[in-house]
């Protein structure tokens, strides 16, 4: 999917673009291709965790001012870690399988949250 | 005799508190000895807060409610009754009395006759010595003040060290600090003192490489729990974590 975002530059990111000579396209599109909640938890020591991290923080701190369905995130945060142990104890070795699992998770998920929201709408017609 | 059993038997440090402790560089006696010198009869009476003295007071207090008396009995208090009332009605005065210039420290300073006084009088029945041992390396010395209020609520010091120690884990403030409505007075108590309230403010603290991992992983493990969503299972995760550091650092 490709969006269109605007962003104001600080300082001192576009001092460090300009001297590396950074496109920020191309440093956003970096870190974005690092926030995965399935990648991470397939393998959370890996190089590329720090997108993630960011993501959990930032969660960490801001979850309150985010309306979000609570009780799904409960449900589906629990399949989800339940199937990455299970995984883990299962074939430690094996990323693909787990990365596979956890993404159809996170896709179902999604599904149900978007069906949640539609439902509302319609509700109020 | 029960009673004489019970003031032998030695304190138990829960594992947990040894976590603490170990994880923020400090002594057990160290933590344990502040907790006590921050114990006064004067903040018993005092309403308005003072850091560390309002803590540990009240950790006394909910410690000997925790016990579930109906009344204080003050056994050791029994042969001076009038002469305990008198003094706790002064140093209460003091405690409520407002004038220009007097500062609580000062206050509280003055209230050391009257808790001598007291002292001096009373049956020590729950905290007999000034000095307790920890264990075989380590001993705690029990102020007057501590005493006394041992002997006024008819607790051990033990009951009392232990119950200030039973309300720290790390684990639990990591996980309880995000949830509404947590809170845990003792804790925040610890975390003072780790933070240099009533300690020797001259240490250094050196890491080594390996310390410096854990606390590295420890900032990820952290974030990596938001996922589990059972409170307890989140507690264990993170207590799994300082187990298992704390052991490599203290072997035995």
């Amino acid at each position: 999917m490709e969006t269109t975002i605007h962003l104001t530059l600080s300082e001192d990111f576009e001092t460090l673009c300009s001297i590396y000579q950074i496109k920020p396209e191309y440093f956003v599109q970096q870190f974005i291709n690092q926030v995965s909640l399935p990648e991470y938890y397939s393998s959370p020591s890996n190089s590329n965790r720090w997108g993630t991290l960011f993501f959990l923080q930032f969660l960490e701190v801001e979850l309150s001012h985010y309306d979000v369905n609570r009780e799904l995130e409960e449900h589906y945060l629990d399949t989800f870690d339940q199937a990455m142990q299970y995984n883990y104890d299962a074939n430690p070795a094996s990323c693909e399988t787990s990365l596979t699992i956890g993404r159809n998770i996170m896709r179902q998920w999604l599904k149900i949250v978007l069906a949640e929201r539609a439902k509302y709408i319609t509700d109020s017609l | 005799m029960v009673m004489r059993q019970k003031k032998n038997e030695p304190i138990i440090i829960p594992m947990e508190f040894k976590v603490a402790c170990s994880l923020y560089k400090m002594d057990v006696a160290e933590v344990l000895q502040v907790f006590i010198d921050h114990v006064k009869v004067y903040d018993i009476f005092n309403k308005t807060y003072h850091e560390g003295f309002s803590e540990a007071c009240h950790c006394l207090i909910f410690c000997y409610r925790k016990k579930k008396k109906s009344r204080i009995l003050s056994t050791g208090m029994r042969k001076c009754r009038e002469l305990f009332l008198r003094n706790m009605g002064q140093i209460e005065l003091l405690a409520n009395m407002k004038r220009r210039g007097w500062k609580t420290t000062t206050k509280r300073s003055y209230t050391r006759c009257f808790v001598e006084n007291i002292f001096n009088a009373m049956e020590r029945l729950h905290a007999p010595s000034d000095i307790i041992y920890l264990d075989e390396y380590s001993t705690l010395k029990l102020s007057k003040d501590f005493c006394m209020l041992c002997e006024v609520y008819d607790c051990y010091p033990k009951e009392f060290l232990e119950y200030f120690m039973g309300y720290i884990s790390v684990a639990d403030a990591d996980v309880g600090y995000g949830l509404k409505g947590y809170s845990n007075f003792v804790h925040t108590f610890f975390l003072k003192i780790a933070n240099g309230l009533g300690r020797n403010p001259h240490i250094r603290i050196e890491l080594t490489d390996w310390e410096i991992d854990f606390y590295d992983r420890l900032e990820e493990l952290r974030l990596e729990v938001y996922i589990i969503r059972d409170i307890q299972r989140k507690v264990e995760t993170l207590r799994d974590f300082y187990r298992t550091h704390y052991q490599t650092m203290n072997p035995n």
